[in-house]
């Protein structure tokens, strides 16, 4: 952006904050005298490669899983085994077959919330055991479920499946943790390059959040490709602006950063971190919403399972208690109460409850559900 | 070009987010056209929406009184009798199921009401087990007008089989509780959505202005559109075989199999769809709707001359579809059958791309997330 644009903008948002500032309102944020690019681009001493690195893990571990259900690479199901899925989650023994992976001496686990550690092994387990039945997936049976338009999921006896609730998991005690814990962190030196690089580990620690959104430089001018939260954030996007939002952060946020403006950094930082968390509820009324797609196609199997990754985002907020979390440890004990222990059983009662929850904590309107 | 739209466009969204922090909600409705919604959702929502509910509200309450007669004391006259209030229920139906949204979406009243094909087995089992949550989604195709369908029709090749099962069979008390069970259930739901309609949703979606996602308007069309492609997809392409990937006729999913009534059913489907367009109440009174909200915008004209000229072709095929079954047309003079579906493919522009381009109103139909 040339100066004259960005000197227009600037002027521009300050007539438009005064305009609809209060009178008698004193406090003045000191007026930005830097530059924020429009992509993540424009600064040019970024590195986010570990967490891309760690993100390809978490896929790598889908893709593990999916041999299980007989979905390609795989021809038939094969067993899981639960040494191969756990070391994939701790990086011991080359367990990717991908050197850049295998040689980072980077990890899943080891970059997640502690408190999921053992739900993620005990979540390995659960595939280990459905994939070893041999069976087809059905009320009180565990084993593979096929739906309407062929997908291949392993399910508990409950309709649980697993390998969703690992990703959402992962979504929000790895990501989402990622992204708060280091936009968030005030302890690291902003003043001197890192030895041997052109950031300082504040940047550096900035941009590693912003790679694990997961979303391109450029976003959200350029919409893909993005996974994770990147996707779910496209998703619930028409609901909340949260693309925008975010990105506009992520940007200021970092701009702030090299400019040593600690101020707007955590106003950036308390922005981000609150979005993610709406994102999670939104997340799950877009699971809800996915549930009420399944019913009209009559597909118990694709309803069971977008219910575990309703199931697995409300469980990843009971983990991730960060500042300005809406909803409270008891609302989300509320909110679990009303997802059955066996899908299979759901209720319409159970589903709009779930949804009129989530709205009603988080001050959704109907406009904005309806456009998640 | 590139270099001044990127700061274009930053300004834009700057100037969007700042107006959105001191702007109150003006309801999405900034589009400066002629045409006043307010007037189309008045006469939709008093005039078609309400009256259609409480017309099939009122013949469920009759069924289920029927329901309670028959089952104190099962009689040919009164199974016929409670036949019929079946057949006048699921008319009354067909008026309503084109407005999925509000009080209906929020409790499921389409899937509650009229899952089909109904599943047979699921029902057997319920009876049989004695002990059954209709609320289940497992149970969504073991209930409402479908399953009653089956019950008051398919369980025995005539009345004096069917009504074996309602008095001399093992299973009839359970039989006939499960039916009066069903019968509550039906009456419930209606009942919930016609009370939130009469507490404040009318005013709600009457005052709901805009048409972005989320308003009257898109509600409206979106269910539409979705009611009149279910009408073509499920009541004709489907137990005709024209659905993708299917290699033969399926008869046996029409809706109301059992009791043969499928064709009457569309029928009566097809004019419910054709009144919201043309904006007409069940009188057949002809106030502010689609067309006339048509009318109001550039080459609307030209749509609605298409859309007249197909709507009168579809009505000449089911002219001339025959009386009896469905099910047995397809089997037996599939053309006449399938001459139907073929008209109802040709409006479909008529209805979604050209209609939704020229009133600028987003098709929402969920595709799902696909991960």
């Amino acid at each position: 952006m040339s100066l004259k644009n960005s000197v227009l903008c600037t002027i521009l948002g300050l007539a438009l904050i005064s305009s609809c500032k209060k009178e008698d309102d004193k406090t003045e944020t000191p007026t930005p005298t830097y530059t924020v690019p429009t992509t993540y681009k424009g600064f040019t001493n970024v590195d986010y490669t570990e967490a891309t690195v760690v993100l390809g893990m978490t896929s790598a571990v889908s893709t593990e899983i999916a041999k299980g259900t007989g979905t390609a690479p795989a021809t038939v199901p094969v067993p899981l085994n639960a040494s191969t899925l756990k070391n994939m989650l701790t990086n011991s023994g080359n367990p990717f077959g991908n050197t850049i992976y295998d040689a980072s001496g980077f990890q899943i686990q080891a970059n997640s919330i502690a408190i999921a550690h053992t739900q993620t092994e005990s979540y390995i387990d659960s595939l280990v055991m459905v994939s070893n039945t041999n069976a087809v997936a059905a009320n009180g049976v565990a084993g593979l479920g096929i739906t309407q338009n062929a997908r291949r999921l392993l399910l508990t006896k409950n309709g649980i499946n697993y390998a969703q609730i690992l990703n959402k998991t992962l979504m929000g005690d790895l990501i989402y943790y990622q992204i708060a814990k280091r936009v968030l962190d005030n302890s690291l030196d902003n003043t001197t390059p890192v030895t041997g690089k052109n950031y300082t580990a504040m940047e550096h620690n900035w941009d590693l959040a912003f790679g694990y959104w997961s979303v391109p430089d450029s976003f959200p001018t350029v919409l893909t490709p993005v996974k994770f939260w990147g996707s779910y954030s496209n998703q619930v996007n028409g609901g909340l602006g949260c693309n925008a939002i975010v990105m506009n952060a992520f940007l200021k946020g970092r701009a702030a950063i090299s400019n040593k403006d600690l101020t707007t950094k955590n106003e950036q930082a308390a922005i981000i971190v609150a979005m993610f968390d709406k994102m999670t509820a939104a997340a799950i009324i877009r699971e809800l919403k996915e549930c009420d797609v399944d019913i009209a196609a009559n597909d118990m199997v694709q309803l069971v399972n977008h219910l575990s990754e309703a199931k697995a985002f409300a469980m990843s907020m009971k983990n991730n208690k960060n500042s300005g979390r809406v909803i409270t440890d008891t609302q989300i004990e509320t909110l679990l109460g009303f997802i059955p222990q066996n899908l299979w059983n759901t209720s319409l009662t159970d589903l709009t409850n779930i949804k009129t929850f989530i709205a009603n904590v988080y001050g959704f309107t109907p406009t904005q559900m309806a456009n998640m | 070009m590139h270099y001044f739209s990127k700061s274009g466009l930053v300004i834009i969204v700057f100037v969007i987010v700042m107006f959105g922090s001191c702007k109150k909600d003006t309801n999405g409705d900034n589009n400066a056209d002629a045409f006043d919604r307010k007037v189309m959702l008045t006469n939709v929502g008093n005039n078609l929406i309400v009256p259609a509910y409480n017309n099939f509200q009122q013949a469920v309450i009759q069924y289920d009184s029927s329901v309670t007669d028959f089952c104190q004391n099962p009689d040919a006259s009164k199974l016929l009798t409670l036949q019929q209030k079946f057949k006048l229920a699921y008319i009354a139906w067909e008026y309503c199921c084109s407005f999925e949204f509000g009080p209906a979406e929020q409790l499921y009243l389409s899937k509650s009401v009229n899952t089909f094909p109904t599943d047979v087995t699921q029902i057997n089992s319920n009876i049989q087990a004695g002990s059954y949550d209709l609320n289940a989604v497992m149970n969504l195709d073991a209930k409402g007008l479908p399953a009653f369908d089956y019950l008051l029709f398919g369980v025995g090749a005539d009345n004096s089989a069917i009504l074996i099962k309602y008095t001399s069979d093992g299973d009839a008390g359970k039989r006939k509780q499960y039916l009066m069970d069903l019968s509550a259930d039906t009456k419930n739901k209606i009942g919930a959505v016609v009370a939130q309609w009469k507490d404040g949703y009318l005013d709600a979606f009457i005052n709901n202005t805009g048409t972005d996602i989320g308003s009257s308007t898109s509600y409206l069309y979106n269910e539409f559109l979705k009611s009149y492609e279910g009408l073509k997809n499920y009541k004709f392409s489907l137990p005709l075989g024209r659905m993708a990937g299917q290699t033969t006729t399926s008869p046996e999913k029409v809706e109301a199999y059992y009791s043969g009534i499928s064709g009457e059913l569309a029928k009566h489907h097809w004019n419910s769809t054709k009144y919201i367009w043309e904006g007409r109440d069940l009188n057949g009174v002809d106030g502010a709707g689609f067309q006339e909200y048509l009318a109001s915008v550039e080459g609307g004209g030209t749509l609605i001359t298409q859309t007249l000229q197909q709507q009168a072709n579809i009505e000449a095929t089911f002219a001339a579809l025959p009386g009896g079954k469905l099910s047995d047309i397809i089997i037996q003079q599939f053309d006449k059958a399938d001459a139907i579906n073929t008209e109802l493919q040709k409006l479909t522009r008529f209805y979604k791309s050209d209609f939704s381009s020229l009133l600028g109103i987003a098709i929402t139909f969920n595709s799902g997330d696909g991960d």
